[in-house]
């Protein structure tokens, strides 16, 4: 696409394994710091040879520093796994989904290799999800609102409870009970997701592949915010092109798609994986999904937003138009979600916020553990 | 070129522009800041330093801004920049030169980790070092200064940073950081030296940097064996006590020292062993820097 960012090219090669032809070192340095910021860092390092002597010196040196975070994050989320099969209670624990950066890593496919995550995500039935909460709160498991307002947003209209944060490791833990949020009106029967789905080493689940490539493609476009959008972009890649092998697999896609009325999502996901990514689709799957895209006229303007938004957001990959796609897709991300009345009381409320923390500096807010670390020194 | 070799002014232009890379060894940092007072001291103490020229990669590009808050007419703050990414919350305004410091520790800490890092000092004599790990309050970084104008090479006065293939350890000089009443009796000692002004009242009181000696900076990418682990704590009454550590508790002292050993997980811990296996350590206890020195001197670690 002709508003590509040079950068986000040689990106893309990179993450397929590609060195682009004589990138300079300067070249590089944009390269691992637009990759840093988008969160695909690690995945670069694992999609390039390392050991060898083909990169140069100041590349490797990033590259591995990556990968051993990833191998870190892996290995943090093996192990609690481990521990959530152990607090629960049986019955409980079979009925935990693993979703999204987890569910990629823990059950080892190819997104799942160098995916970098900041919290575990996990799905659970809603009548068990005040049990489990309040067993997790035994194990120091304990919510973390901002104030009473995000506290009500999520109890009331969302998805998922607020954030739970191990206060001994600092996890992070969001436990859904549905994928899209209540109040949107398009909650999925979660049944329809659950079904088919496989079983981990540790003894929870993951969604079967249709399922969970369907929720990651809907996860992207009921965003507001794309910083992460080519990350979730370049997951996708890699899920259509492990699972995509098979004829049964799109067919099972394309079912689960038209009965849970995720269809656009389906059809945005595949058209803008294969523009960016050239992620391999049979053609028949792509031209199947067509009558899901909007009319011409709209559909320019998705193309617009999205072939924008999802690009790194890195200033070193700044296209023209970026700053205007990415207040559309915020407007757009609320529009889905909630019906107008709600939708501007939320405004209201976080307009409010804004404004206190563009008058008194970040410090008002609570500090965010991930922000809050303190320098080393002396 | 090295940054003493362009004029003060040019310097904090650049600085403005964010046109300055530094080469400090084992990492290149390119720095910004349109501070004034944080382009005078960083002008003044690494002016020894080579500049890498505009083709030349950072591996980490850092920068310390004013908030775009109205914070910056009520109670000043800064922030530390790592590319575009705020990892601290924001700091008094006084204290804005301690934060570019700490802020390139943190770079290294979260993010290199092709090398074993740990929160010590590192000096070097006849081509062994010693490392001094140790928390904050046991004096390392007075005897530090110390020691780095009495005949010994500074190679680092907060992070050791090993090689993790061949155990050798590298320089990474930087301005010593003093706290409190050492600024006032390391300029006592030696009033030659070249010291920044003090930012009072940080989280670790108040704290001065102390320009490293240019044959330190000169010698930034010679790596040295190491010889010994020395755990300082300075204890008042003691004019100098020296207690052998077994291997065990030598391993405990560097690993809870130790940076990014959990990161590097297996890779770390191989690394801590070696350096363990291939060292003396002992603890001092001690008030009389001139007595330390002379026993390091002496290099007699085991008895």
């Amino acid at each position: 696409m002709s508003t590509t960012a040079k950068y986000t090219v040689h990106l893309v090669k990179l993450l397929s394994g590609d060195v682009p032809q004589s990138i300079s070192l300067l070249d590089w340095e944009y390269l691992i710091r637009i990759a840093r910021d988008a969160s695909v860092l690690p995945r670069m390092a694992y999609a390039l040879d390392t050991d060898g002597d083909s990169l140069p010196e100041y590349a490797r040196t990033h590259l591995i520093s990556a990968k051993y975070h990833a191998k870190l994050l892996a290995q943090q989320v093996q192990f609690e796994a481990t521990e959530f099969k152990r607090i629960l209670t049986k019955f409980h624990h079979e009925d935990v989904y693993y979703l999204k950066g987890a569910a990629y890593t823990l059950s080892g496919c190819d997104a799942g290799i160098g995916r970098v995550f900041s919290d575990i995500d996990m799905l659970v039935s809603k009548g068990n999800l005040r049990e489990i909460e309040a067993r997790l709160s035994v194990y120091a498991w304990f919510s973390q609102p901002n104030d009473d307002y995000d506290d009500m947003y999520y109890r009331q209209w969302a998805h998922e409870i607020p954030p739970l944060k191990h206060s001994g490791r600092g996890t992070i833990l969001d436990l859904h009970h549905n994928l899209v949020p209540i109040i949107s009106g398009k909650a999925p029967e979660i049944t329809d997701f659950t079904e088919g789905a496989r079983s981990l080493a540790c003894g929870a689940r993951v969604l079967a592949p249709e399922a969970m490539i369907l929720h990651s493609a809907v996860h992207l476009f009921y965003q507001e915010e794309y910083h992460h959008g080519f990350r979730d972009l370049s997951d996708l890649h890699l899920l259509f092109s492990e699972f995509g092998t098979q004829q049964t697999f799109w067919d099972a896609l394309f079912i689960l798609a038209q009965k849970t009325g995720f269809g656009l999502e389906l059809a945005l996901a595949l058209r803008y994986t294969t523009s960016l990514f050239d992620t391999p689709v049979p053609s028949t799957v792509l031209q199947k999904s067509q009558v899901w895209l909007p009319s011409r006229p709209k559909l320019v303007v998705y193309d617009w937003v999205y072939k924008r938004v999802l690009q790194p957001h890195h200033k070193l990959c700044d296209v023209p138009g970026l700053t205007l796609a990415n207040m559309m897709a915020l407007v757009r991300g609320h529009w889905i979600k909630m019906p107008v009345h709600i939708l501007l009381m939320h405004t209201a409320a976080k307009g409010y916020r804004n404004v206190l923390k563009w008058v008194a500096g970040k410090g008002v807010n609570k500090p965010d553990s991930a922000k809050n670390n303190a320098p080393p020194g002396p | 070129m090295r940054l003493r070799d362009i004029s003060a002014s040019e310097a904090a232009a650049r600085l403005i522009a964010g046109d300055i890379n530094i080469d400090l060894g084992v990492a290149a940092f390119g720095v910004q800041s349109a501070l004034p007072d944080v382009q005078r001291v960083f002008y003044q103490l690494y002016g020894d330093y080579e500049l890498l020229d505009e083709a030349s990669p950072a591996d980490f590009r850092v920068a310390v801004q004013s908030p775009k808050s109205l914070r910056r007419w009520y109670k000043p703050q800064i922030h530390f920049l790592l590319d575009d990414f705020v990892p601290f919350l924001p700091l008094p305004r006084s204290q804005a030169y301690p934060v570019l410091e700490w802020g390139m520790n943190w770079c290294m800490a979260s993010h290199m980790h092709k090398y074993l890092l740990l929160h010590g000092a590192v000096l070097e004599k006849d081509g062994k070092a010693i490392i001094f790990p140790a928390p904050p309050g046991s004096g390392k970084s007075t005897l530090t200064a110390y020691l780095a104008h009495t005949g010994w090479r500074l190679l680092s006065d907060e992070m050791t940073v090993i090689n993790l293939e061949t155990g050798l350890v590298h320089p990474f000089v930087r301005p010593i950081c003093l706290k409190n009443n050492s600024i006032d009796l390391v300029k006592s000692w030696f009033p030659d030296v070249s010291i920044s002004n003090i930012a009072r009242d940080t989280n670790k009181g108040d704290v001065a940097h102390v320009k490293p000696p240019i044959a330190s900076v000169d010698n930034i990418k010679q790596t040295v064996k190491v010889m010994a682990v020395v755990l300082p704590k300075y204890t008042p009454d003691v004019s100098l006590d020296i207690y052998s550590l077994t291997k065990a508790d030598a391993f405990q002292a560097l690993s809870d020292n130790a940076f990014n050993d959990f990161v590097l997980g297996a890779d770390g811990f191989l690394a801590l062993q070696r350096l363990v296996e291939n060292t003396t350590a002992v603890e001092i206890h001690y008030n009389d820097l001139a007595e330390v020195l002379a026993f390091l001197n002496e290099g007699q670690f085991s008895a």
